[in-house]
C-alpha cells in the first residue's frame, strides 16, 4: 500500500525532528536542538580539519623566491607575480652585498584556480595550508597575508566594475489616498453603486478598445467584478459569490488560458479591430436602449424594500421547490454539453 | 453573559477589523515561516537553520523582509508593465478576503456572511487570476509554463477542496462558518454533550482530502511543480524581485493560515473548546487564541507533509485529483447524504 509508505516517510521526519530537538530522549524533553543537530554553528565553533584535507592554495612569502615556477606551471595561468631584485647586505663583512629576488604581487584569480595544487609540487614554494579553508574569511585587520590581500584586490575591482555597470533607479512613491469621509447607509450605498458603476463603465469601454487580448480579458474580470459587487451592493449574497466563483474564477481563467496557450504576443495585436464600427455602436445603442426601457417601464418608481437581503437557504428553498423544473432542465443541459465535449475531444 | 461594554459606530468597527486583519496576515506568515518553514524543517533534517538573527533566529524572517524592500522593483523589459505590477497584488488581494469570513470567536469575525464557506472557496480562485497575469506578464517562457501549471493545478484541486467541504456543510446544514463552529459546538457524541461533535470524527476523509488539496492550493511541495526551481527556475516568480516578491511569499503563507483555520473552523469545531457555554461571551475573548492553537496544529500537518515528500509528476498531480481524491469526495458526499437523511 503507498498509503502505508508515506506515513512511515512523515515518521522518519517526524522521528528526526524529535531527535533533534530533544537529545536526550523523550524520557528527558529538554529542547536543545543545537546538541541534536549533526551541524555545527561555523563562525562560532570551528571544526578541526581532517588530516587529510588540502585546505586552499597560499603562499609563504617568507620562502618565496619569486622563481615565477608556479605561475608557468598553472594550467590555468591564473597566478600573477611580480617581483624585483634588491640588494641585501653581505653576509660577511667587507664581502659584496647579495643580490635578492623581492616579491611585489603575488595574486590568485580564484575565479580561474581549479584547486589542480600543481604550483604546490615540491619544487615550488606555494604552499596548501590545511589551517586555511575557504569559508574562513574573517580575520582581524593588519594580519592580512598574500592571498587574503589578493582576495579583497580582485573582490574590489569587481565591485567597481559591478559599480559602473548599474544605475539603480529610485522606487516610485505610493500615490496617496483621500481621507475616507463618514455618511449614511443609503448614501454610502449609493456613493458605492456610482464607483462601482464608474469603474465598471470605464473597464467595459477599455475592454473593446484595448488591441490587447489580454488587457482585455482582464478589463473583462473588472467588469464582472463589478457585477458581483452589485450584487452584494443589493444583498444577493449568494448570487454575487456565485458570480466571483463562476465566471471570474472559471470563466476567464478558461479565456486566458485560451489565450495564452495561442501564440499571443504581449503587446498590441494587429486583425483587433473591426472594420463595421458605426453597425456595432448601433447594436450596443440598440441594446442599451431596449434594457433601460425594459427597467424603467417595469419598474417605474417603486423603490427597493429596506432589506433586500435574501439568505442562501431561501435560494436553495426557491431552487429546488419554485423552479425546480428548470434547474433540473440546465443541469440535464449541462449534462449534455459535458457530453458532447467529452465525445469531440475524444475523437482526435 | 459578558458583553463589549463600548459601542462602536460601523465606520469604526470597520477601522479597527481592516487594521486587525492587514496586521494579521504580515504576522501570520512571519509565525508560520519562522515556526515551520525555518525551524520545523531544520529540526527535521537534523540541523539548526537561522541562528543569528536575533534568539534563536527569530528576527530572521523580518530581516529577509527588510532585504527585500531595499531590492530595486526590476521590470524585465518587454514585460508587460501593469499586468506584472498588479499581479501580486491580485494574489495578496485573494488571501486577505480570506480573511472576511474567518470566525476567531461568536462575534469576532470580520462579516460573518450567510454564505461563508461559499464565500472562502469563491475568493481562494481569484488568486489564479494573479498567477496567471504574473505568468504572462514577464515575458518569460519559464514564466508563462510556470504560470499554466498553475492555473491548471489550482483549477483541479479548486474541486476536491469544494467537495470535501460539502461533506460538512451537509452535517451542520448551513454555509455559515460561524453556525458551523455552533453546529459541532451544540452537536453529542452517543448522546454526551460533554466536548461537543467535532466533524473530523464522521469527517476524517473529508479532513484528509481537505488537507492534500490545501497543500494543492498553496502550491507547496509535493505540489510546487508551478515554482519548481530545477525544472523552470521558479516559475512564475523568476522576475520578481524585492516587494513584489514578498507579496507572493506573504500571499502563500497568510493564506496557509487562512486555510488552516478553515480546516479548523469546518473540521475542528473552531473557536469552541469542551467546558464552556457556547453561547458565552467569553469566547470573544479566548476564541483568538484557541483558534491560533487549532490553525498551528493543522498547520503542523500541512507542512510536516510538505517537508516529507518530493515533487510529484504534473501528470501524477492531474491524476492523483481527477482519478483519487474527486471520486473519494463525491463517495464521502454520497455517503454524508445518505447517512444524514437516514439518522
Amino acid at each position: 500500500m503507498r498509503g502505508i509508505g508515506m506515513l512511515k516517510g512523515m515518521g522518519v521526519t517526524g522521528r528526526t525532528m524529535l531527535r533533534t530537538l530533544f537529545p536526550d530522549g523523550l524520557r528527558k524533553p529538554v529542547p536543545a536542538p543545537s546538541r541534536g543537530a549533526h551541524t555545527v554553528q561555523y563562525p562560532h565553533v570551528k571544526e578541526a580539519p581532517v588530516t587529510r584535507a588540502r585546505g586552499v592554495i597560499g603562499l609563504h612569502h617568507d620562502n618565496c623566491t619569486v622563481c615565477m615556477l608556479c605561475a608557468r606551471e598553472c594550467p590555468d595561468w591564473c597566478i600573477y607575480i611580480e617581483g624585483h631584485k634588491e640588494l641585501a647586505p653581505p653576509r660577511r663583512p667587507g664581502g659584496k652585498p647579495r643580490q635578492r629576488a623581492k616579491i611585489d604581487r603575488f595574486d590568485i584569480d580564484y575565479a580561474l584556480c581549479m584547486y589542480c595544487g600543481i604550483c604546490v609540487e615540491p619544487r615550488v614554494r606555494v604552499l596548501r595550508a590545511p589551517h586555511r579553508r575557504p569559508a574562513a574569511r574573517r580575520r582581524p585587520a593588519g594580519r592580512l597575508d598574500g592571498d587574503g590581500a589578493a582576495l579583497r584586490d580582485l573582490r574590489a575591482g569587481r565591485q567597481r566594475q559591478a559599480a559602473q555597470a548599474s544605475r539603480s533607479v529610485p522606487a516610485p512613491s505610493p500615490p496617496e489616498h483621500s481621507p475616507v469621509t463618514v455618511l449614511g447607509a443609503l448614501v454610502a450605498q449609493n456613493i458605492a453603486f456610482g464607483v462601482i458603476a464608474a469603474i465598471m463603465v470605464f473597464a467595459a469601454i477599455r475592454l473593446v478598445t484595448t488591441r490587447n487580448v489580454v488587457h482585455a480579458a482582464l478589463f473583462l474580470v473588472v467588469v464582472l467584478g463589478g457585477v458581483a459587487a452589485l450584487f452584494l451592493l443589493m444583498g444577493a449574497e449568494f448570487v454575487g459569490i456565485t458570480q466571483i466563483l463562476v465566471y471570474i474564477g472559471a470563466v476567464v481563467v478558461l479565456f486566458l488560458f485560451g489565450i495564452m496557450l495561442t501564440r499571443t504576443r504581449i503587446g498590441d495585436e494587429e486583425g483587433t479591430d473591426h472594420a463595421k464600427r458605426l453597425p456595432a455602436v448601433l447594436a450596443a445603442a440598440l441594446v442599451a436602449t431596449v434594457t433601460i426601457y425594459a427597467v424603467v417601464t417595469g419598474f417605474g418608481d417603486a423603490e427597493l424594500p429596506a432589506d433586500t437581503r435574501t439568505t442562501t437557504a431561501e435560494v436553495a428553498d426557491s431552487i429546488f421547490s419554485t423552479y425546480i423544473v428548470p434547474f433540473e432542465a440546465v443541469s440535464v443541459l449541462l449534462l449534455a454539453a459535458l457530453i458532447g465535449a467529452i465525445v469531440i475531444a475524444r475523437r482526435n | 453573559m459578558w458583553t463589549l461594554a463600548i459601542e462602536l459606530a460601523y465606520w469604526q468597527q470597520t477601522a479597527i477589523k481592516l487594521v486587525v486583519v492587514a496586521l494579521v496576515i504580515p504576522t501570520a506568515a512571519l509565525i508560520l515561516g519562522y515556526v515551520f518553514l525555518m525551524k520545523m524543517m531544520s529540526f527535521m533534517q537534523s540541523r539548526l537553520g537561522p541562528m543569528e538573527a536575533g534568539p534563536y533566529g527569530t528576527l530572521q524572517l523580518l530581516a529577509d523582509g527588510v532585504k527585500f524592500l531595499q531590492k530595486e522593483d526590476v521590470f524585465p523589459r518587454r514585460a508587460d508593465r501593469y499586468v506584472f505590477a498588479l499581479a501580486p497584488v491580485v494574489v495578496l488581494v485573494s488571501t486577505f478576503l480570506l480573511y472576511v469570513v474567518l470566525p476567531m470567536g461568536p462575534d469576532a469575525v470580520v462579516s460573518s456572511l450567510d454564505a461563508g464557506l461559499f464565500f472562502v472557496l469563491a475568493v481562494a480562485s481569484l488568486s489564479v487570476i494573479g498567477v496567471l497575469m504574473a505568468g504572462w506578464g514577464s515575458a518569460n517562457k519559464y514564466a508563462l509554463m510556470g504560470g499554466m501549471r498553475a492555473a491548471g493545478q489550482l483549477i483541479a484541486y479548486e474541486l476536491p477542496l469544494v467537495l470535501a467541504a460539502i461533506g460538512v456543510v451537509i452535517q451542520a446544514g448551513t454555509l455559515d462558518l460561524n453556525k458551523i463552529v455552533l453546529a459541532q459546538a451544540n452537536g453529542e457524541l452517543f448522546g454526551w454533550g460533554g466536548m461537543g461533535f467535532p466533524y473530523i470524527l464522521t469527517q476524517f476523509l473529508g479532513f484528509a482530502i481537505f488537507l492534500v488539496a490545501v497543500q494543492a492550493e498553496l502550491t507547496q511541495p509535493p505540489f510546487d511543480m508551478p515554482v519548481a526551481e530545477s525544472e523552470i527556475v521558479g516559475g512564475y516568480q523568476v522576475e520578481y524581485t524585492g516587494f513584489r516578491f514578498l507579496f507572493f511569499f506573504m500571499g502563500e503563507f497568510g493564506t496557509a493560515f487562512a486555510f488552516a483555520g478553515i480546516a479548523s473552523v469546518l473540521f475542528l469545531g473552531g473557536w469552541y473548546v469542551p467546558g464552556l457555554d457556547p453561547a458565552s461571551g467569553w469566547f470573544n475573548l479566548i476564541g483568538p487564541f484557541v483558534m491560533f492553537i487549532k490553525i498551528m496544529a493543522v498547520s503542523a500537518l500541512i507542512f510536516w507533509f510538505r517537508f516529507t515528500f518530493p515533487r510529484l509528476r504534473e501528470d501524477q498531480l492531474q491524476k492523483l485529483a481527477w482519478k483519487v481524491l474527486i471520486p473519494l469526495a463525491l463517495l464521502n458526499i454520497v455517503v454524508t447524504g445518505v447517512l444524514k437523511v437516514l439518522v
